[in-house]
């Protein structure tokens, strides 16, 4: 499928249901990206998941980044169908709430929880809101203002 | 819930060969009648068994936590497992990582581009190649490098020679967990002659650092070249050995045939890729699908599977060794003459942007998603780790399982826990 057919298709969908605000654009290198607000990010998944022409089946990777100023979560998308890939990407503030989107996608419940603790955000909605890689009391190690070494280790 | 929570908590808990006293017995306990005529003195307590509080004749019936790993040479890397069981069944599995997390997408945001292979590397320490190859087609895409054909015939060569020897070291200890233990030193044997071509071509045997943005950094040699060439011609052989030495055993098939069943749905909602979502049915691949390198030119196909057992996830990976076998061989006869290195600058600068490079890894698909902010280093780093999703799946697939059973069908899905961890 051509990217400016898939973009015309995905924001034909999420148009019809009722999803405001969002912003469908062919990005370089990147293909098509969805970008949504933060708290219909599930409607937004869970649509383009049923949708007949579609039939994004599956998440095949959940992750975030630190912009310095937010938090961006990217999850992208796979139709088979079409063997084609989005983007649907959201912003979040530090520290903010975070809701599961393993309701729609469970391959998204192991990495959700990785998210959480690396970016300091806090998990809602999940079955089992534990860390995944680190202890608790770890600070949120990919956050921008998280340093690499502590004062400690490079001074003693 | 288990056993050993209760016994934490309560005072008192007997222990084998304790004599208790029967009042602190019949705490809470309904008598069923056979004690009501003579109730005994004292009870001695059977040995290796222990009192639950709350439900004290029905020894040793309660389910219990069992802990394996992260040291279980079972587990494959570093991976604990918490289970509760019931006797040999487990009633539920919970997987625990992290004990080899090093941090390796945050030392990325500190290294050049050209230095990320080597953070990959230790990663995926067991098929390399791909992982740096997914990095350099990310930075590729950023940079707008032109590869040279040659080297992108190279990569792709020295992806299928590692991808051999990566399913070669998975497949053996398939066999040590489901009782075969001579397959095991047969399949390492192959996989020398893999490591040779890469120590030959690489100067090391896992920690490659061969792919890089703009190339490769060493040419086919012509002993590499003699060695390849000669497996090829008892390759096909070799592995009509392994083939009867295990998928034919009779033991093999009685241990995997139907067992660890993934339909179709499953794979599909907990995002597996690589042999697992094949083995179910899914025809994916990226090397066809999306094709990156020069495996557009190559004639191969994607193996796949209906089934979804854990036979036919060993099988849909044994069919793909004679894949790479035939790639192998076109890459030999056909690898173009030219450059192997596109010239890029020592320290590479790339525009402010976002790239992702997919390859398909041994164990499944790799994604290198990389964030540049027009400085010498990448802002973020993302690296998906196809053994992640599979382990969601392992812990699907637990509940309702024998032990034993666990143990083959958490071996089935490559766990690789450097690339779980990161």
């Amino acid at each position: 499928m051509k990217p400016a057919m898939l973009t015309e298709q995905v924001t034909a969908a999420l148009d019809a249901a009722g999803i405001t605000q969002h912003q469908v654009s062919e990005w370089e290198h990147l293909g098509v990206v969805a970008r949504v607000p933060a708290d219909a990010v599930v409607g937004v998944l869970d649509v383009l998941r049923q949708h007949e022409e579609l039939q994004f089946v599956q998440l095949i990777d959940t992750f975030g980044a630190d912009l310095s100023d937010l938090i961006e979560v990217t999850y992208r998308l796979r139709s088979l169908k079409h063997n084609v890939d989005l983007l649907v990407k959201c912003e979040l503030p530090y520290g903010a709430s975070y809701s599961s989107v393993g309701t729609v996608f469970a391959s998204a419940l192991l990495p959700e929880r990785e998210l959480c603790e690396m970016f300091g955000l806090v998990l809602s909605g999940h079955p089992n809101p534990k860390r995944l890689l680190t202890i608790e009391g770890m600070p949120p190690f990919l956050r921008k203002d998280v340093a690499i070494r502590t004062k400690e280790e490079i001074w003693g | 819930m288990g056993l050993d929570q209760q016994t934490m908590l309560t005072p008192n808990i007997p222990f084998e060969g304790d004599t208790i006293a029967q009042e602190d017995l019949l705490e809470g306990y309904v008598n069923p009648g056979w004690l009501s005529s003579e109730p005994p003195k004292g009870i001695v307590v059977p040995r290796n068994t222990r009192r639950i509080a709350d439900d004290p004749l029905q020894l040793c019936t309660d389910h219990y936590l069992l802990n394996v790993g992260p040291q279980h040479p079972s587990t494959h890397g570093a991976l604990r497992v918490v289970m509760e069981m019931d006797g040999e069944r487990i009633m539920s599995g919970e997987a625990h990582v992290g004990q080899l997390h090093r941090g390796i997408e945050k030392l990325a945001e500190h290294r050049r581009y050209h230095q990320l292979a080597t953070l990959v590397d230790r990663a995926d320490y067991v098929s390399g190649i791909t992982v740096e190859t997914a990095v350099a087609l990310a930075t590729e895409q950023l940079a707008e490098i032109e590869v040279p054909t040659r080297a992108q015939w190279l990569r792709c060569l020295m992806a299928e020679v590692n991808r051999i020897a990566s399913h070669y070291m998975w497949m053996g200890p398939m066999g040590l967990d489901s009782g075969a233990m001579g397959i095991f030193l047969y399949m390492q044997k192959d996989r020398e002659v893999f490591l040779d071509v890469l120590e030959e071509m690489t100067g090391q045997r896992l920690m490659f650092n061969y792919v890089r943005p703009g190339g490769v950094t060493g040419d086919l040699t012509p002993r590499a070249e003699q060695i390849l060439r000669d497996y090829l011609k008892i390759g096909i052989k070799r592995m009509k050995e392994h083939w009867d030495n295990l998928f034919e055993s009779e033991i093999f098939q009685m241990r995997t045939k139907g067992i660890g069943v993934l339909t179709r749905a499953d794979v599909l909602n907990y995002g597996a890729t690589g042999h697992v979502l094949r083995a179910s049915g899914v025809d994916f691949d990226v090397r066809r699908d999306r094709p990156y390198d020069a495996y557009d030119q190559f004639d191969f196909e994607v193996m796949t599977r209906s089934g979804g057992d854990i036979f036919d996830r060993v099988v849909c990976r044994f069919d793909e060794i004679r894949q790479s076998l035939r790639i192998i061989e076109q890459c030999l006869d056909g690898l173009p003459t030219g450059d192997i290195k596109a010239k890029t600058p020592k320290v590479l600068r790339v525009p402010a942007g976002e790239a992702c490079g997919i390859v398909e890894s041994a164990r499944g698909e790799v994604g290198i998603h990389l964030y540049a902010d027009g400085s010498d280093k990448p802002l973020r780093m993302r690296y998906r780790p196809p053994t992640l999703y599979s382990l969601a799946l392992a812990e699907v697939l637990l509940p309702g399982t024998l032990f034993a059973d666990a143990i083959v069908n958490m071996g089935s899905f490559d766990f690789c826990f450097g690339e779980v961890d990161r």
